[in-house]
């Protein structure tokens, strides 16, 4: 299926809304191949949704755009991720700072055991964000931002009026869905540029995913957006593009309409009808 | 015998036996009791606590153990400074920084310490610590305070390692990758992330270490130099509660007021070694909570 025309052709109209370019990435655990050449097109300001059966890889693409698969030891990867043209894994990359320009939302929420507050300013205390009180070691010129910052997140993040008079509690304090929006703030906290969300509501009821929808709907207009989703009708419903991934393969990458309506490929639409998966 | 019948003769066998070392323990709790409050009758427990002089054989005796309670702490503590960063970093080291192969061998080294009779680290002191100590430090004996906290400090290492190495593998990896996904390199996530989420588990470790540090006998009574006057440096002989225990115990006659203070110590220790165990449990237990 690789050397299928429709898998690399990309529904990205113009070479310069592209923000992160896949090319020929191949993934292995060990000696098991688990992305094969994928190619894939992601554009500025758009939510490009990732689609597929359990197993087929989406996590580890995914995890790949923000180089979390370093972590994993025996994981190897070959190919090429460009973002905004730059391989991110060249060998004059810092990972660090592909981890700062792109973010990452996790299938189980994960606050640190901390307050609320902590919660959101760690990423900026990382990046020499300091309190108002606080003396900075470079130069003081981030003095006084940080609060401003959390505000500015928890209230991207529509976490806000929840939680403005209770920032110091601890961040399990919060319902689950509350939990996954706080570590959302956190992710934007240090600006990113693309936000990875692998399976981010799976954990949630319908209220709660509704209400993450719906923020990943205005993020978009800031960030560049990836998710993984088991959720057909989350797929339909929120991504202006969309990715079927089967074993590894990319099998099919369009306009979400047309995925939904016109697949090209016999398999995504028995995938997306239910028939199997 | 019927299936039920079986697991129930085997729960009541075990509900024995568990109840077995409850009586033990309250046995041993009355004994301490009945044979060491009589003390009071003679001595106030102000003057038994707080009294500077521990003349037990003197006519009239002195039974004030400021200086074995002084030494004990003065020990111990010095032990504790030594112990917990080296055994906090050791722990930090297992579990975050070494590779599987050197964890392999470091941690059953770690074990095997602990397995060490504690006489023969009392020898260890005395033969090659404490000569030690006299010729750095220029002093006229080498079993001082100084020498048993270093004994004692290595005596409490492992315990401390291996608790506290459990606390911070048992952070979720969930932890670590957040903050790796934020942009923080590993340093920053250890120090940041999992040795804070793993601070219930560590503080548990360093309790524990202290009670073994006061608790522990043979070894002081080798090294610390058996003075029991009030220590006011590092570099003194001192003499501990427990060392004082086991030196007279044995030379008293049994029921003596001697016998009674020997016996109200010990009680003292008990206390002590019990809230040591009780503030573990509940820092455990607050830990736990946090985690979920
Ligand atoms: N750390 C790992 N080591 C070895 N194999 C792994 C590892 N992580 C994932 N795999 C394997 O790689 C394949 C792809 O896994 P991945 O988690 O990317 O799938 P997924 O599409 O995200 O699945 P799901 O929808 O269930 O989350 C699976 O066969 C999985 O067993
Ligand atoms: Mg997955």
């Amino acid at each position: 299926m690789v050397d299928k025309v429709t898998s690399h052709q990309s529904p990205v109209t113009s070479k310069k809304d592209v923000r992160i370019s896949i090319r020929n990435l191949n993934i292995w655990y060990a000696n098991t191949q688990v992305i094969k050449n994928v190619r894939l097109d992601i554009e500025k300001n758009r939510v490009t949704a990732i689609i597929g059966p359990s197993g087929c890889g989406k996590s580890t693409l995914i995890r790949t755009i923000n180089r979390m698969n370093d972590i994993i030891p025996d994981a190897k990867v070959k190919g090429e991720i460009l973002l905004d043209g730059k391989n991110i894994y060249g060998d004059d990359i810092d990972v660090v700072e592909v981890r700062k320009r792109v973010g990452m939302v996790f299938q189980k929420s994960n606050p640190f055991p901390k307050s609320i507050f902590e919660n959101v300013a760690y990423g900026l205390k990382i990046n020499g964000f300091i309190s108002a009180g606080g003396r900075s070691a470079s130069g003081g010129k981030k003095k006084g931002q940080l609060m401003e910052r959390v505000e500015q997140s928890l209230k991207d993040a529509a976490l806000w009026k929840e939680v403005k008079d209770r920032l110091g509690d601890s961040a399990f304090d919060l319902s689950g869905g509350q939990q996954q929006r706080l570590c959302i703030a956190r992710a934007l906290a240090i600006e990113p540029e693309v936000v990875l969300f692998d399976e981010p509501c799976s954990a949630l009821d319908p209220t709660a995913t509704a209400k993450i929808e719906e923020l990943i709907q205005k993020l978009k207009k800031k960030y560049t957006i990836i998710i993984v989703t088991h959720n057909m009708q989350q797929a339909a419903r929120i991504s202006d593009f969309c990715a079927f991934l089967m074993l590894g393969e990319l099998i099919e990458f369009d306009k979400t309409d047309k995925i939904f309506t016109a697949p090209s490929e016999k398999v995504t639409e028995d995938y997306i009808t239910g028939r199997f998966g | 015998m019927k299936r039920a019948q079986k697991e129930n003769l085997i729960k009541r066998l075990f509900c024995l036996f568990s109840l077995l070392s409850i009586v033990f323990l309250l046995g041993i709790v009355i004994v301490l009791f009945k044979e060491g409050l009589p003390i009071f009758r003679t001595t106030s427990l102000g003057n038994f606590l707080f009294g500077k002089f521990w003349y037990p054989t003197y006519e009239p005796p002195d039974f004030g153990i400021l200086p074995l309670l002084l030494g004990s702490l003065w020990v111990a503590v010095g032990a504790l400074i030594i112990a917990v960063p080296l055994g906090v970093a050791g722990a930090i080291y297992i579990s975050e920084v070494a590779q599987s192969k050197i964890k392999e061998f470091i941690k059953p080294v770690i074990e095997l310490l602990a397995g060490i009779p504690s006489v023969v680290y009392g020898f260890f002191g005395m033969v090659i610590v404490a000569p030690l100590v006299q010729e750095v430090f220029k002093l006229p004996v080498g079993l001082n305070a100084f020498t048993a906290s270093v004994l004692l400090g290595i005596m409490a290492i492992p315990t401390i390692t291996s608790i506290s190495e459990d606390a911070i593998s048992s952070v979720p990896n969930s932890f670590k990758e957040a903050s790796f996904a934020l942009g923080a390199n590993r340093w920053e996530t250890t120090v940041k992330v999992t040795v804070p989420a793993a601070a219930g588990g560590i503080s548990t470790a360093i309790i524990l270490g202290m009670g073994r540090a006061i608790g522990e006998t043979m070894t002081v009574l080798m090294v610390a130099g058996g003075a029991a006057v009030i220590p006011h440096s590092f570099f003194q002989p001192v003499r501990t509660m427990t060392a004082t225990i086991a030196a007279e115990m044995g030379e008293t006659v049994v029921g003596s007021t001697h016998f009674q203070a020997l016996f109200a110590i010990a009680i003292i220790l008990f206390i002590m070694t019990l809230t040591f165990n009780i503030i573990a449990d509940l820092l455990t237990q607050k830990f736990r909570r946090r985690l979920r």
